[in-house]
């Protein structure tokens, strides 16, 4: 099982939205990573078959997903970043919808609509409409609607967005379940979503895959550039605008403790820390403000 | 000559090719080991495959016109509640107008009350067409096997069906009624019909990316809408051309083929997200 | 309907034992073409076993409407492409020669063989497609994905290419 991107770019006339990425798949949790407008979601839709590269091609096991068509949609399950429902469906209503869509005959999809909501603990809601669930609950839903045709590629977009941080990590628990014998490929600007379950992570910017490797593999990138200070609290805006800063946490005394990243120590009495995910991606993308929490 | 060379280039290229190594002097002997080793394979690959058979489950999958057949409570239901409800409300507006009194309406009103059905079963199905885009299910739908050509297809052909059964009733009406033909009935049925259906699709296919899906309807509505007021116009000041059979079969024949390409691009388009609907996220 | 109609339309059934004797229907046709796009007899062999494999994995799943051979060749292609790729560093054995031209009954033959082999790629594909695996221009089209008019052109070119180099040698 072996999922293929070849020289993938994708031109738009005024901005080259993925930039010739090649990168193989295999069985596992993959992370894609980066900011909002890096390429993440026009690179899924490539994968997921719905958009047409300028460049390249996607292939499954050997062949494009071209030749596949149908065949391939068959063994491929999608979320996507934004969805919505038809007014008025009931999730088991919706569910019985995507399970046609999808070819699965009746009987299948009454089984397979029973097992998925009794697994994301949505069983007791499967008459209620689907405009009266919360956030997260909706998230699920669109879960179980990728999962339907016991999907062989996974691929899920931005798919914590708007969730509390609670509903996060019952999402995370979910997928490291689901990502059994599967190719999972999940992408996020929320760094903590994948750095738990993701076997591999890929770095998106401007378009490009600038790092792939395993979360400790590339953490080694900002090996050494990670640092620990104790500082006055009236001092925080002085250093923020020599190196950005990871975290701060307050200290009883009055002073806090900042988490910054620099080639070398801008602070006296700094201590060097291990680097985590969290760094890494403030190190790729300084512009990028307010970390989820 | 062509033909014969065309043979003997077949000849030449099917020759069966079989392993071979070459001697010490040079020339090529057969490789008896080698031939051996294909027959070998052969059988391996043969056996794998009936390995293969005994453990795979094999997904059964559903095919178009059961999908089709399975579609109808999703969408049946509500459009044919709301054709049934404008089909109604024009009836009875009718009635209420001239006074309750059926005879009063003469075989000359036939023709663009038909029109006026017409147009406006298709101005209560563009909603449904484009609730795809209306209400986001787009990309999921695209996603899946059956994928978002063939669910329009599945609409469109349920519309057909479901505009044939109101053309059948107003058939039968008009010809109890009021002695009108079959042929001028579908003329006057079938022709504004396909006027507004490829209007509106055209006015889809041009009008792109995600944000205009309530504008695309908005537009599609308004396109309706003048095509009424025209049939109207029309039938008010030139009667005799409006009630035309030859001018309506060769409007229905003109338009006919501009509508099934129409459709035709259209599907095909929707098999993957638009540039311009992708560039604006 | 022909009999590898009646097996699709069996194997569309759920009656998978088909599939055994469709492979071996084309068995032979399929290793021929992954002879010549393989760099060696081993490579080819498991091409056969892979596109076959592969066809079986996603046919059923795949709108048949009469494609299944474009299907099969079009897997054939990528997986020599494939496989040559990733064998592209393996030695070739200078003893072996997978081409017995001694086998062909006329000199013509022979020829003709040599002819088709200093064609540009882009002709050869298409004549041995044509000639060899006997595929109709939609399912060339198919397998090099190339507009039908591409297709017909190339072969016209090819075709002319050889007629002129065969009365040149008459």
């Amino acid at each position: 099982m072996e999922l293929e991107i070849c020289g993938i770019t994708k031109q738009y006339k005024d901005k080259r939205a993925v930039d010739d990425i090649t990168l193989t798949l295999t069985p596992g949790v993959w992370g894609l990573l980066g900011a909002n407008g890096a390429g993440k979601t026009t690179l899924m839709r490539i994968i997921a078959g719905i958009q047409r590269p300028t460049a390249g091609c996607i292939r499954y096991d050997g062949i494009e997903i071209d030749t596949l068509k149908e065949a391939y949609r068959d063994i491929f399950g999608y979320l996507p970043q934004e969805f919505g429902f038809y007014p008025g469906f009931s999730v088991q209503d919706y569910l019985e919808y995507i399970a046609a869509l999808k070819g699965l005959t009746k009987a299948e999809a009454k089984e397979r609509i029973g097992i998925l909501l009794e697994r994301v603990s949505l069983s007791k809601v499967r008459n209620k409409k689907i405009s009266k669930l919360s956030g997260g609950m909706k998230r699920r839903v669109g879960i179980v609607q990728a999962l339907l045709n016991e999907p062989e590629v996974l691929v899920l977009d931005e798919p914590t967005s708007g969730l509390d941080p609670g509903e996060r990590v019952k999402f995370r628990n979910l997928l490291s379940e689901f990502a059994h014998d599967r190719i999972v490929l999940i992408s996020t600007h929320i760094v903590s979503d994948i750095e738990y379950i993701a076997t591999c992570n890929a770095i998106m910017k401007e378009g490009k895959i600038i790092a792939t490797g395993k979360t400790e593999e590339l953490v080694q990138i900002v090996a050494g550039k990670v640092w620990s200070a104790s500082i006055d609290g009236r001092d925080l805006g002085v250093y923020e605008n020599q190196a950005p800063v990871v975290n701060v946490y307050n200290e009883e005394n009055g002073n806090v403790r900042v988490r910054y990243l620099a080639d070398r120590a801008v602070v006296p009495g700094s201590v060097s820390q291990e680097p985590r995910m969290e760094d890494l991606y403030l190190w790729l993308f300084p512009e990028s403000t307010g970390k989820e929490a | 000559m062509k033909g014969k060379m065309c043979e003997e280039l077949k000849a030449a290229l099917k020759i069966e090719v079989v392993p071979c190594e070459k001697n010490v002097d040079g020339f090529c002997r057969h490789n008896e080991e080698g031939e051996r080793h294909r027959t070998e394979r052969k059988e391996q690959l043969l056996s794998l495959v009936r390995n293969m058979q005994s453990m795979k489950r094999q997904k059964k999958r559903i095919g178009f016109s059961e999908f089709v057949l399975r579609h109808i409570p999703f969408m049946g239901k509500d459009l044919w509640l709301t054709q049934g409800v404008i089909a109604f409300s024009m009836f009875g507006i009718l009635y209420l107008t001239i006074n309750r009194d059926l005879q009063a309406l003469c075989i000359r009103h036939i023709p663009i009350l038909l029109g006026l059905l017409a147009i406006m079963l298709v101005m209560a199905s563009i909603p449904l067409m484009l609730s795809s885009y209306h209400y986001k299910m787009y990309e999921i739908e695209l996603a899946t096997r059956i994928s978002l050509p063939r669910l329009l297809a599945a609409k469109m052909i349920l519309l057909a069906l479901e505009y044939m059964a109101v053309f059948a009733v107003s058939v039968g009406l008009s010809m109890s009624m009021a002695d009108v033909s079959a042929v001028s009935v579908t003329l006057y049925f079938v022709s504004p019909l396909l006027v507004a259906c490829t209007g509106c699709v055209q006015i889809i296919r041009h009008m792109d990316g995600w944000e205009e899906a309530a504008q695309k309807v908005g537009v599609c509505e308004g396109y309706c809408v003048c095509l009424a007021a025209l049939l109207i116009l029309l039938y008010r000041m030139k009667p005799v051309l409006y009630g035309n059979d030859m001018l309506g079969t060769g409007i229905t024949i003109g338009i006919l083929p501009m509508f099934l390409q129409s459709v035709r691009m259209w599907l095909k388009e929707s098999g993957e997200v638009s540039d311009k609907a992708s560039a604006e996220i | 309907m022909t009999r590898e109609n009646e097996l699709l339309h069996r194997i569309k059934q759920g009656d998978t034992s088909c599939w055994e004797e469709l492979v071996s229907m084309y068995y032979e046709d399929i290793l021929r073409y992954c002879i010549y796009h393989s760099p060696d007899m081993e490579t080819a062999q498991d091409a056969v076993q892979e596109t076959f494999l592969k066809v079986i994995r996603f046919f059923p799943q795949y709108r048949n409407r009469g494609k299944f051979r474009g299907f099969l060749y079009k897997v054939a292609s990528n997986t020599c492409t494939d496989l040559w790729r990733k064998r592209k560093n393996v030695e070739i054995s200078e003893d072996m020669e997978f081409l017995e031209t001694g086998f062909a009954k006329l000199e013509a033959q022979v020829n003709f063989q040599y002819m088709v082999r200093n064609l540009s790629e882009e002709l050869r594909e298409i004549v041995y497609l044509k000639f060899a695996q006997e595929l109709t221009l939609k399912e060339i089209a198919m397998v090099t994905e190339l507009p039908m008019r591409t297709v017909q052109s190339r072969l016209r070119r090819a075709l002319k290419l050889l007629k002129n180099e065969m009365e040149g040698k008459v």
